[in-house]
């Protein structure tokens, strides 16, 4: 169980990709639904670098932008869509999250939270499934439909998922770490909290045959940057994640695989 | 004739990647890709260069761009 009294009420940390979360709430419900739902993920002793208090409200419109907006105003980032409103200060590490009390508004949040503080160190969340097999992560990146529901359904005994939906990287010397996150997709199965060093990454296309074929590092860039879960109209921060997809395709091999959608297409990914 | 000049603009980011570069508005996160002519250009512009009146003529160089919508 991860959740710890406090004076000002209850709190999970939730720590994805060695980054630990505060959520606080007043809410023992709310803060039950975290713990089920981040369960893998929860670190009741780790010391937080960041910190949230949810304010629960009834379900409603919160703001007004349909899509999320992210933006940095007045020395605090601020998220906005419909049904969510979170700020926080990056000076303090502290902020609040407004949304009703349910588990989409939270976690559309933290997805947010983890690539901002990412930009900076070089590391990126992508659109991607991933796996650990032999000790090495494997990425699986695509638009919808491109399969990565699919090839993560079809992993092998060997191979431990680390998501089907949104892969965590973190840059390590020269090379790239990928995380396990419990963001899931259609497959609605969270990763595993394991951690391993990124050997591949191959782009994703459903074909009647199993072919792999390496990609040139700017077309690699180019797909890579397609896939990048970043928000923020930030200047200086888009320009950061433009150096980090540039980066990791000169450090990690790419390629283009096209699968027919049964298990013989793991017999490549080893 | 009024004097033409070419510069970087400082609201991107750019990187050769294969021969090619890459330019990334960090303004609206749109991605441009030079050719090898576009490329030896943009290589050229690490201070405000005038441009020569000798490009006349010469077939333009080709700028792809995508929206990057992430």
């Amino acid at each position: 169980m991860g959740e710890l009294a406090t004076a000002a009420g209850q709190e999970v940390i939730i720590e994805i990709g060695r980054m630990p979360v505060q959520v606080r709430s007043e809410s023992p419900e709310f803060l039950r639904m975290l713990v089920g739902r981040y369960s893998g993920f929860l670190s009741p002793g780790a010391r937080p670098v960041f910190e949230f208090d949810v304010e629960l409200v009834a379900a409603g419109r919160i703001a007004e932008e349909d899509d999320v907006a992210v933006r940095f105003e007045s020395g605090r980032w601020l998220i906005k869509r419909g049904d969510l409103f979170a700020e926080w200060e990056p000076m303090s590490r502290r902020g609040r999250i407004v949304q009703s009390p349910n588990p989409y508004s939270i976690d559309t949040a933290l997805r947010i939270i983890h690539s901002l503080i990412l930009a900076r160190e070089g590391g990126l969340l992508v659109h991607a499934a991933s796996a650990v097999r032999n000790c090495k992560a494997f990425l699986f990146a695509g638009i919808s439909g491109a399969g990565k529901t699919t090839i993560a359904r079809l992993a092998p005994a060997d191979a431990t998922l680390l998501s089907d939906e949104i892969s965590y990287l973190r840059r390590n010397g020269r090379g790239y770490v990928a995380y396990g996150t419990p963001f899931a997709g259609e497959l609605a199965k969270v990763g595993e909290n394991v951690q391993a060093p990124l050997a591949a990454l191959y782009l994703l296309q459903k074909w009647p045959e199993n072919t792999m074929e390496p990609v040139r590092a700017s077309e690699a860039a180019r797909m890579l940057l397609e896939n990048v879960l970043f928000f923020a109209h930030d200047t200086e921060l888009v320009g950061l994640v433009f150096e980090s997809a540039c980066e990791l395709v000169r450090h990690v091999p790419v390629y283009r695989l096209t699968f027919f959608p049964d298990q013989r297409v793991w017999e490549m990914i080893v | 004739m009024s004097p033409l000049y070419i510069a970087r603009s400082t609201a991107v980011a750019a990187r050769s990647l294969d021969g090619e570069m890459m330019i990334m508005s960090a303004r609206d996160s749109t991605l441009f890709t030079l050719n090898p002519v576009g490329t030896a250009i943009w290589r050229r512009q690490m201070e405000k260069r005038r441009v020569q009146r000798s490009w006349s003529g010469r077939s333009a160089p080709s700028l792809k761009s995508t929206r990057w919508r992430p």
